[in-house]
């Protein structure tokens, strides 16, 4: 595999996104909005405490772990929407075959398709979380006298966790579109299917908490799920299947 | 010539479906235009897709410079050889046509350098350099077209596939297109050209493949005419009667005589060795003569009965 390649149908997959003003505007919108959702959590937790209390931090982070598991739904969201729309624009353009004609392999075209969404969708989801902290610590350095993030369980969601989550929206939106026959549900199917797992993910990491052994199981379970999609939309992309089920 | 595509048994058939083609063998020299003709459905933009390596025949097979397209480990010389211009531009619109054609470039290797050399010169001849940094969405049909031609040429192949490179061009962008195609087979490139216009493909090709799933024929548009019609000659008379039938059918090379008046047509084997025969009998019988043309078969009279004696008829929007 060339990277040279990857990067190159990344690059122009992201120019096309910049010109895609709706897309764009999903890409804003919808961030701000849970991120303003989840600043307005950790303002609940610290105005609902007591300053100097023992422990505070830990029960400030207890109670705003929502907040932070919130964030994680930006990235698969972002990569269902935007990698959706990708093939969506190779459909309308009709530019799989000139696209086909290049020397890329399978692979090439199949990583550089996902990392086109998967690329603005994290780096939009570390955004967040990057001014989640920057608020969090504002809102709470007051009552606390010191930051409130990053927490380590904060660091691992945003880091660890949500990309995991990237990952698996990323490339089940690949293996839903490249089998679909109508392109527009393929987007809804990956809607359908994909959004759900996260939410429930989502919600399991919520609860789990910082329960270290609970978490690693979990990390495992997402990894292993990651793995799976991975390969199996390695297995299923080809080429000949896109162009003939594309067109 | 060398061959540069070499095709032996092509099947493709798609899922459980009837195959598009089946058992085509043909191959393309260097440096020539190779027209491919048949009605929809015939199975031509499968036969592009096969040659350009796009899709994978499931019997028979095709050599690119005498290389499989299904050989993946040498997909680079493959595609690097040939340049496609698929029936729709597939351009991505909301680029300039210089990003397009860079995206491409790069793809196939070409440095930056390299790419704004290329670029310069083709969309220098199509007149469309100055354009380059706008959104292809703004271009006419006409210029995506020419930029699609550019994009399939970046690379310096030496085979081109065209399917309908001047289907739904202004006149005068198909004559730019056609002189195009053939400064560019003067150059030594070959051409592979899938059309409904057989007024272009009898223009522009050195041979045609008539097609419907399998092959029908293949041979220069002259020897394909040549081949299904045997030659005529019509002689306008000013004073023809239907009696003139009567003086043609006495002369015993006249294979067939019809009188559609002024004319009188006849059907001959060797016209240049008895013509001044028929010419003569036909003065003496106080007949005269205005003009003696040969009657010419067009490429489409060609086509339209190889499809006939195939046993189907063109379907709607074939010509």
């Amino acid at each position: 595999m060339r990277y040279d390649r990857v990067r190159e149908i990344v690059m122009k997959d992201l120019s096309e996104l910049k010109a895609n003003r709706s897309i764009v505007m999903s890409l804003v919108i919808f961030p701000i909005f849970l991120l303003f959702s989840a600043i307005l959590q950790v303002q609940g937790a610290v105005s609902a405490a007591i300053p100097g209390s023992v422990g505070l931090r830990d029960s400030l982070l207890a109670s705003t772990g929502i907040a932070t598991s919130l964030l994680m739904i930006i990235a698969p969201l972002i990569a269902v929407v935007v990698g959706s729309t990708g093939i969506v624009l190779e459909k309308t353009n009709r530019s799989l075959e000139p696209l086909l004609a290049d020397p890329i392999s399978d692979s090439e075209l199949l990583w550089g398709k996902a990392l086109a969404p998967l690329v603005p969708a994290l780096l939009t989801g570390y955004a967040a979380f990057v001014v989640l902290f920057v608020a969090g610590d504002a809102i709470a350095w007051g009552t606390l006298g010191g930051p409130l993030y990053p927490s380590p369980l904060a660091l691992y969601q945003m880091l660890v966790l949500m990309t995991l989550l990237g990952l698996i929206g990323t490339f089940a939106t690949v293996i839903i579109s490249s089998r679909a026959k109508d392109i527009r549900g393929a987007q809804q199917i990956s809607m359908l299917i994909v959004l759900p797992i996260v939410g429930v993910a989502v919600l399991g990491i919520a609860l789990v908490g910082s329960n270290v052994g609970l978490l690693a199981l979990l990390t495992l379970a997402f990894a292993l799920i990651a793995v799976a999609v991975v390969r199996t939309a390695i297995q299923r992309f080809h080429r000949e299947s896109i162009l003939v089920t594309w067109q | 010539m060398t061959d540069v595509i070499s095709a032996s048994g092509l099947t493709r058939a798609y899922g459980t479906a009837p195959p598009a083609v089946e058992g085509l063998d043909f191959s393309i020299r260097r440096g020539e235009i190779f027209a491919l003709l048949g009605p929809n459905g015939a199975g031509k933009t499968t036969t592009i897709r096969l040659i350009a390596g796009l899709i994978d025949p499931t019997a028979g097979q095709v050599l690119v410079n005498g290389i499989p397209t299904t050989d993946r480990a040498h997909l680079q010389e493959i595609h690097d050889a040939v340049g496609i211009l698929p029936e729709v531009p597939g351009h991505y619109e909301s680029l300039s046509a210089y990003r397009n054609l860079r995206f491409h470039g790069r793809l196939h290797g070409l440095s930056d350098e390299r790419i704004r050399v290329r670029s310069r010169e083709l969309l220098g001849a199509f007149d469309l350099w100055d354009r380059r940094d706008e959104r292809v969405a703004t271009f006419s049909k006409g210029m995506k077209q020419k930029v699609a031609l550019v994009r399939a040429m970046l690379h310096d192949p030496s085979c081109l596939v065209l399917d309908e490179p001047i289907s739904g061009l202004d006149p005068q962008a198909a004559k730019t297109v056609r002189d195009f195609l053939l400064e560019q087979r003067r150059q030594g490139t070959t051409i592979v050209l899938s059309t409904h216009n057989l007024d272009d493909a009898d223009r522009l090709s050195d041979r045609v493949a008539v097609i419907q799933t399998r092959l029908l024929a293949l041979d220069t548009p002259a020897a394909l005419k040549g081949r299904l019609f045997q030659r005529s000659v019509a002689i306008q008379l000013q004073n023809g009667t239907p009696a003139v039938l009567e003086v043609a059918r006495q002369l015993p090379f006249v294979l067939h005589a019809t009188w559609e008046p002024p004319r009188l047509q006849l059907r001959l084997d060797r016209p240049e060795d008895d013509m001044p025969t028929a010419v003569e009998a036909l003065v003496r019988a106080g007949y005269r003569i205005q003009y003696v043309e040969p009657v010419s078969h067009s490429l489409e009279d060609a086509y339209l009965r190889l499809i006939q004696e195939s046993g189907t008829a063109p379907t709607a929007g074939a010509p």
